[in-house]
């Protein structure tokens, strides 16, 4: 009897061990522990928030990511919390823990990368039309972006096959837009994979680049992680959206992805006002070796230096710039076209670039070339509601590169051209060539030769 | 269900190892769990699972229920399966207890069944493509395939043809076939006992509350096992990505990938459960050296059952 008595009290009290464990869980759920962490990050109240839920009205879905990504930043002005998660990041909205709410992620926490854009920032959006991609060309950025120089890094890939190989890649214009060959899956320049097959070390030479370049270091197709030592970059649209700090691990206030690797240390937030800093993780970090096809970063300018917005920090020694490039950050002048690409499928930047110091300066001749906004110009305004610093509206008369490349911060007041700074805002008066006395040759006006007068002394 | 008095023997652990007390107390928290889930899920195909995250997440203590439902289930499999290899090695199916091992091949594929459905109604992308291959393999059957599809799996209605097998079908008949399974082994003398090497059988009787304490006490075991393993292994639920087929038809999958889904799927697995239901008139010599079941010791059980009933009809005042 005695024996059976021990065992019924063992008995109840694994049964009551076996219910405290019940009531722990309950009680103290994984995603509460978010909470409390976030809460403390930010000196608010630690007292639990309990289940965050937030009705997609668009979609009629009830979303708890937030119930776990407590102190998540606001993605933008134009990317609401309103909109819901799911939307960009797929996954599963319903779930409370991290397996089952991360089944389906596109792109894991970037959906924009670009093998996921087409699911991600090209996907479409609660009311069923595609947010950024689909449709008309200049709203398509996703088709653009990805044939565009900044995916394919075709100009360096040649450039390095010509001084390596002697032997001449493509240039300019490889496909035009209404090409669609080269809109299914990686745009591929295909004079430059035929050389894959090539013997030693041509060869070599192309598979290494499209392995170490493309895919594997730091252009749009890659994670954009560290190189050599260098912070990068997040991959696809988050490239240039979602700004670096310099750090590798995620630097916001979210508590569930804290200390995450994240190139580039972005925070959760997108931006159209886009600094040179950002431009400066790809464009100004150093030179490539050609012999050993190795990257070396610039030892005059280590760390943080890089993103600290220090303008001496961001011109090469030896290179001449004019003002307007050191007070202005590299958007203000290229436009998106440029930068994104225009659908065609180019070999070399030369083919791409269409901003000219004529732009918006002129000639001694002519004053630079405008054009009216009119309701039609849809794509232009619509650049002009994403900033939070200038808008663009119709009658507005705006500097242009030709056709469809317009500056679109530039603005036309009585007869002064004024530009405004995409990032801060401020606004500048564009000193005009025509009646300034300079002597140049419109006809052959070039920025080298603009540079050898209006050359500015580094810092 | 228990006589008043059991022989000693009888209750020695190595009899039973607890595994038909231990499948009715599984059968139990499942049943009971599934009632509590059906207060919440949605056997409709655009809500089922989102009632399922609902049910695990929002719900007070859903998680657990949920995740009770789910353990019970699958260690019920592994719990009958044991148990019918028990009964087999004890030599339990003879004589007049041949009726009560096809009722316990019977619940064993009820078992199985009901496991395989509820895996289908978490309507995720496994139960889903659980679905499809069992219909697959069902609609290969000669002449009745079509019908028998569309009786188990349902057309349009899968899901809610599901639903009914799981909830009400399987359960219902399982629920009666269970009961009438625990009576019958009283019915058929009770627990298989070995001979004693003398040739006697151990007579000695004790009271039943005996065997009652202990199935308590294993059962509080269990129950404490249980809702730990509940409380750290959460039930899966496949939304996206790669789906997985349950794992007691895994032997099933490897078959059908080599030849015909029908012979090997369906008809393969058959064989064995028909030997099975056979060998209780399969020769004895045939299938196993010498009975392990002392007919005296039998007849001692029946004696047993019958001097409890006398017992109770005396404590009543009827005829002895």
């Amino acid at each position: 009897m005695r024996r059976a008595g021990v065992a019924t009290l063992l008995t109840l009290l694994l049964l009551v061990a076996a219910t405290m464990l019940v009531a722990l869980r309950e009680w103290r759920p994984a995603w509460r522990g978010y909470q409390v962490a976030a809460a403390e990050a930010s000196d608010g109240p630690t007292s639990g928030r309990g289940v965050v839920a937030v009705d997609v009205a668009a979609t009629g879905e009830r979303e708890l990511c937030l119930t776990c990504h407590a102190g998540l930043e606001e993605m933008s002005r134009s990317h609401p919390r309103a909109l819901g998660c799911v939307v960009c990041h797929g996954g599963q909205a319903g779930a409370l823990d991290a397996e089952v709410a991360h089944q389906g992620l596109v792109g894991g926490a970037n959906p924009s990368a670009l093998d996921v854009v087409e699911r991600g920032c090209g996907a479409a959006g609660p009311g069923g039309e595609r947010c950024h991609g689909g449709g008309a060309l200049d709203r398509d950025h996703v088709a653009r972006v990805r044939r565009s120089l900044q995916a394919t890094y075709a100009g360096g890939i040649g450039a390095v096959l010509t001084t390596f190989s002697g032997i001449h890649g493509p240039t300019g214009v490889v496909a035009e837009a209404r090409d669609a060959r080269a809109t299914d899956g990686l745009p591929r320049i295909v004079a430059l994979d035929a050389r894959a097959d090539e013997a030693p070390p041509v060869g070599q030479t192309a598979r290494d680049l499209r392995q170490s370049c493309v895919t594997g270091g730091c252009h749009l197709n890659s994670s954009g992680g560290e190189v050599d030592g260098s912070s990068g970059h997040a991959a696809g649209c988050a490239a240039c959206h979602v700004l670096s700090t310099g750090a590798q691990t995620y630097q916001g206030a979210d508590a569930a992805v804290a200390a995450s690797a994240v190139p580039g240390g972005g925070r959760h937030e997108f931006t159209v006002g886009i600094p040179f800093t950002q431009c400066n993780t790809c464009h100004n970090r150093g030179i490539y070796d050609l012999r050993g096809l190795r990257f070396y970063p610039r030892d005059d300018m280590t760390g943080p230096q890089m993103y600290e917005g220090s303008e001496a920090s961001y011109y090469r020694p030896g290179e001449r710039y004019a003002q307007c490039e050191v007070t202005l950050n590299c958007i203000d002048c290229h436009t998106q076209a440029e930068i994104m690409g225009d659908g065609r499928l180019l070999a070399d930047k030369a083919a791409a670039q269409r901003t000219r110091c004529s732009t918006c300066h002129g000639t001694p001749e002519n004053a630079p070339a405008s054009r009216t906004v009119s309701a039609s110009d849809t794509t232009l305004r619509a650049l002009g509601r994403a900033s939070t610093v200038y808008d663009v509206r119709v009658g507005d008369r705006l500097a242009t590169a030709g056709g469809q490349q317009v500056i679109s911060s530039t603005r036309w007041e009585d007869d002064r051209l004024i530009v405004t700074d995409k990032v801060d805002g401020s606004q500048h008066p564009v000193p005009l060539v025509r009646g300034s006395g300079c002597e140049q040759d419109g006809s052959s006006q070039r920025a080298q030769y603009c540079h050898t007068c209006h050359y500015q002394e580094q810092p | 269900m228990h006589p008043r008095v059991l022989p000693r023997a009888a209750l020695a652990w190595r009899r039973t190892y607890g595994l038909g007390g231990l499948a009715v107390l599984l059968t139990i928290v499942t049943g009971s769990t599934g009632v509590l889930l059906t207060l919440y899920y949605e056997p409709s195909t655009g809500r089922a699972s989102e009632s399922l995250l609902r049910i695990a997440y929002l719900v007070p203590l859903g998680w657990l229920v949920r995740n009770l439902h789910y353990w019970a289930a699958q260690i019920l499999v592994v719990v009958a399966l044991l148990h019918l290899v028990r009964v087999l090695a004890h030599g339990a199916l003879r004589g007049r207890m041949a009726l009560n091992w096809l009722v316990g091949l019977g619940l064993f594929v009820a078992v199985v069944w009901a496991d395989f459905s509820g895996y289908v109604l978490r309507w995720d992308l496994s139960g889903r493509e659980a679905l499809a291959t069992a219909g697959g393999l069902t609609e290969r059957a000669p002449v009745v395939g079509s019908a028998m599809t569309r009786l188990l799996w349902g057309g349009d209605g899968a899901l809610l043809r599901t639903y009914f097998w799981h909830c009400f079908g399987i359960a219902a008949v399982g629920a009666l076939a269970l009961g009438y399974h625990a009576w019958r082994v009283r019915r058929d003398g009770g627990v298989a006992l070995p001979a004693r090497r003398d040739g006697a059988s151990d007579r000695t009787l004790v009271p039943s509350v005996q065997l009652v304490r202990r199935e308590l006490i294993a059962s509080g075991v269990a129950l404490a096992a249980l809702a730990v393993v509940s409380t750290y292994l959460d039930a899966p639920i496949t939304l996206a990505g790669q789906s997985r087929a349950p794992w007691f038809f895994y032997p099933i999958q490897l078959l059908v990938a080599r030849g015909d889904p029908f012979w090997l799927g369906v008809v393969l697995p058959l064989i064995p459960l028909a030997l099975l239901a056979a060998l209780p008139w399969a020769p004895a010599a045939w299938w196993r050296r010498g009975a392990s079941v002392d007919p005296q010791a039998r007849d001692s059980r029946l004696q047993v059952v019958e001097s409890a009933e006398q017992m109770q009809k005396r404590r009543a005042g009827g005829p002895a």
